[in-house]
C-alpha cells in the first residue's frame, strides 16, 4: 500500500465509523494518493462511506436525509472520526451525532465551528443527486456558486451571509405591513433598500466573476466528457455538444433603481421581488437552455463538468488537489467511456463507488470491498 | 420532585439571559443554602431597582424615578452634542473612554424587522424632538457596527439630514494594541477604506 505522503493534495488517512447508518463499527485506511474504488453489493454501505467523509467536513449529508437517519437504528449516537492530511497538517475531525441533542464537533480535540473545517479541508463531490443542480430550481445553482465565492474574493462568503440577513430583514418588514403603504414604511424600506442594493450588487458581481472564471474550464471539461459519455440520443452525435454557462440577473440597471420601481409590487406581495436571490445560473447546450432541452445523460454530464470545473479552479488557485468523492460515477457508461472519464480526473486522492464492479480496463489504484471494512471488535 | 416554591424559583431564574435549566437549578439550591439575610438582600435589591429606577425622561438612560439621569443633570456636560447608542450599557462603554463630554440618547434597540422592531419601537421620535427643540449642534451615531446597527444609523442619518445639525458616524477599524495578522478581513478592509493622511 502506498503510504507516501504528499503536501500537494488533501487526503483522508484514516476513517472510523461507529453506529453510522449500517456501520456498527468500521475502519478504513485508504491509500493517500490515487483512486480507490469502493465495491460491494447494493446496501452494503458504499455510499455511506463517502457520506461519512462528507459528514466529517460539512456536518450534514449530501443526500437529502433526516439527520436521524444517519444514526443506526437502536442506537442513540453515531460517531465519525476522520484524520485528514492537508499541506502537511494533520487534522483530526471527530463528530458525534446524537438523537435528541446537538451534535458535537471537534478539530484536533478542540471544539470548532463547521465552517472552519470546510475551509481547511477542500473537497469536491459528485453524486447522482447532482442531477438536480441542472434539473432543479435556481436555488440549488445559486447555492453552488455562493459556496464557491471564496474563489473570487476573501469577502465572498461574508457577502453571502450579509446579503441573506438583509433579505430576511427586508422581507420581514414587508410581511408585517400586510400590503399597506405608508410614509413610515417607505422611510424604513429606503434603509433596507440601500443595504440590499449594496450587498446584493456585490453578491451578483462576485457570482458573475466566478462564472466568467468557470466558463472556459466548464466548456472544455464538458466537451472532454461528452466525447466519452453517451448523450442518451441513441448514440448518434447529431448535436455538436457545445456547452455554455452564463449568469442571469433578474433585474436591469442599478439594483437601487430597480427596487424603487418594484416597491409597490413588493409591498403588495409582501416579499422582495428583485435582487440576486432571484437570479439564475443558466446552462446551455448548443446555445439552447439545457434545463429545458437536453437529455438525462447530458444533464448528468453538465453537472459533472460544473463540479469538476470548480474542482479545477481550486487546484489552479491553491496548487493543491481537493479530496474527490465520486458516488456512482460510472453508472450507465460503457467500458471505453468509463476508462476515458477516469483518465481525465485530476490526480489526488479520490474515492469512487460502483455497484456493478469496475468497468473492464478502468485502472484504479485500489479496490476495496466495503464488507471488509466492518469490524467485529470495538476499536474506537 | 421539587416543592411548588422551589419550582417557581427555578422557572423564574431560568428566564434570565444566559441562564439555562441546569444553572437555574444550581442558583436556586445555592439560594436555599445561604443565610436568609443574604438571600433577602438580593430580593430587596431586585425590588428596589424595579421601584426606584426608571428611564431618564430626556435621554432614556437609567435614572432614579422622576429624575434626570446623572449625565443629563450634570451642568458640565455639553447638551449640544448627543451620542446615540442602542443600550444603556453602551453609555458605560463610551464613558470609559473619557473622550466624550456631551450627552447621550438611548434608543433601546436597533431596527430589526425580524424581531418586530421598527422605528416606532425605538426612542427615535424623542431624539428628533430633542434635536429640534434644544440647540443641538452634532449627533454622533454610535450604534453597533452590525447589520441592524448600521441600518439604524442610516435611518437616523436620513431622518436628521434635513435638520440643521451635523450628523456623524463612529469609525470602525482595528483594535488598538492588536496585531494586524489577527484582524479579520472585514475589519481590516474597513480600516483600509477609512485610512487618513498623516
Amino acid at each position: 500500500m502506498d503510504r507516501q505522503t504528499t503536501s500537494s493534495h488533501t487526503c483522508v488517512e484514516r476513517l472510523l465509523l461507529r453506529n453510522f447508518r449500517n456501520f456498527f463499527c468500521g475502519s478504513f485506511e485508504p491509500p493517500l494518493r490515487g483512486m480507490t474504488a469502493i465495491v460491494g453489493p447494493n446496501g452494503a454501505g458504499k455510499t455511506t462511506l463517502l457520506e461519512a467523509i462528507y459528514y466529517a467536513i460539512n456536518q450534514r449529508s449530501f443526500r437529502v436525509v433526516d439527520r436521524e437517519a444517519l444514526i443506526q437504528t437502536g442506537s442513540n449516537t453515531a460517531v465519525v472520526r476522520a484524520l485528514f492530511r492537508c499541506d502537511d497538517r494533520e487534522l483530526l475531525v471527530e463528530t458525534e451525532l446524537c438523537r435528541d441533542q446537538r451534535s458535537r464537533l471537534q478539530l484536533n480535540r478542540q471544539p470548532v465551528r463547521t465552517r472552519e473545517i470546510r475551509t481547511l479541508v477542500p473537497m469536491t463531490i459528485f453524486s447522482p443527486e447532482d442531477l438536480m443542480i441542472v434539473q432543479g430550481p435556481p436555488a440549488g445553482r445559486r447555492l453552488l456558486l455562493d459556496n464557491a465565492l471564496g474563489l473570487v474574493d476573501v469577502n465572498g462568503p461574508e457577502t453571502v451571509e450579509v446579503a441573506n440577513r438583509i433579505i430576511k430583514q427586508r422581507n420581514a418588514l414587508l410581511r408585517r405591513t400586510g400590503g399597506h403603504r405608508s410614509t413610515s414604511l417607505v422611510r424604513s424600506l429606503e434603509v433596507w433598500d440601500e443595504e440590499w442594493a449594496n450587498a446584493g450588487t456585490k453578491l451578483a458581481e462576485y457570482r458573475e466573476q466566478l462564472v466568467s472564471m468557470l466558463e472556459p474550464v466548464f466548456c472544455e471539461l464538458y466537451s472532454l466528457y461528452s466525447s466519452v459519455v453517451p448523450t442518451g440520443k441513441g448514440g448518434m452525435s447529431s448535436s455538436e455538444g457545445r456547452a455554455g454557462v452564463s449568469y442571469r440577473r433578474s433585474w436591469k440597471g442599478r439594483l437601487v433603481d430597480a427596487l424603487r420601481e418594484s416597491r409597490d409590487e413588493d409591498i403588495r406581495r409582501g416579499v422582495t421581488t428583485c435582487g440576486p436571490h432571484r437570479d439564475d445560473l443558466v446552462l446551455y447546450l448548443d446555445s439552447r437552455e439545457a434545463r429545458l432541452q437536453a437529455s438525462q445523460g447530458e444533464h448528468r454530464t453538465l453537472a459533472l463538468a460544473l463540479r469538476m470545473a470548480l474542482h479545477q479552479l481550486v487546484i489552479d488557485r491553491d496548487h493543491r488537489v481537493p479530496l474527490l468523492l465520486l458516488d456512482d460515477l460510472f453508472s450507465e457508461l460503457d467500458e471505453t467511456r468509463a476508462r476515458a472519464l477516469k483518465e481525465a480526473m485530476p490526480v489526488g486522492q479520490a474515492f469512487l463507488t460502483t455497484a456493478n464492479g469496475l468497468p473492464k480496463g478502468v485502472g484504479v489504484d485500489q479496490v476495496v470491498d466495503v464488507r471488509t471494512l466492518q469490524l467485529a471488535a470495538a476499536d474506537l | 420532585m421539587y416543592t411548588a416554591s422551589l419550582r417557581a424559583l427555578v422557572d423564574e431564574l431560568g428566564k434570565l439571559p444566559g441562564v439555562g435549566p441546569k444553572s437555574a437549578q444550581r442558583i436556586a439550591f445555592y439560594l436555599l443554602r445561604i443565610p436568609s439575610e443574604d438571600a433577602l438582600r438580593l430580593a430587596e435589591a431586585i425590588i428596589a431597582v424595579k421601584e426606584r429606577t426608571a428611564f431618564c425622561p430626556r435621554c432614556f438612560n437609567v435614572a432614579e424615578v422622576d429624575e434626570l439621569c446623572e449625565i443629563c443633570s450634570d451642568p458640565s456636560r455639553d447638551a449640544g452634542t448627543i451620542c446615540v447608542v442602542e443600550d444603556p450599557r453602551d453609555i458605560a462603554a463610551v464613558e470609559r473612554t473619557r473622550r466624550f463630554g456631551g450627552t447621550y440618547h438611548v434608543l433601546h434597540g436597533a431596527l430589526n424587522p425580524l424581531e418586530g422592531v421598527g422605528p416606532e419601537q425605538l426612542r427615535i421620535q424623542e431624539l428628533v424632538s430633542r434635536v429640534k427643540e434644544d440647540s443641538v449642534r452634532e449627533v454622533i451615531l454610535c450604534t453597533n457596527p452590525n447589520l441592524e446597527g448600521e441600518a439604524t444609523a442610516m435611518y437616523l442619518a436620513r431622518l436628521l439630514g434635513p435638520l440643521d445639525v451635523r450628523v456623524s458616524r463612529i469609525a470602525s477599524g482595528l483594535p488598538v494594541g492588536g496585531d494586524l495578522e489577527y484582524a479579520d478581513e472585514l475589519t481590516l478592509g474597513r480600516a483600509l477604506e477609512g485610512r487618513h493622511d498623516v
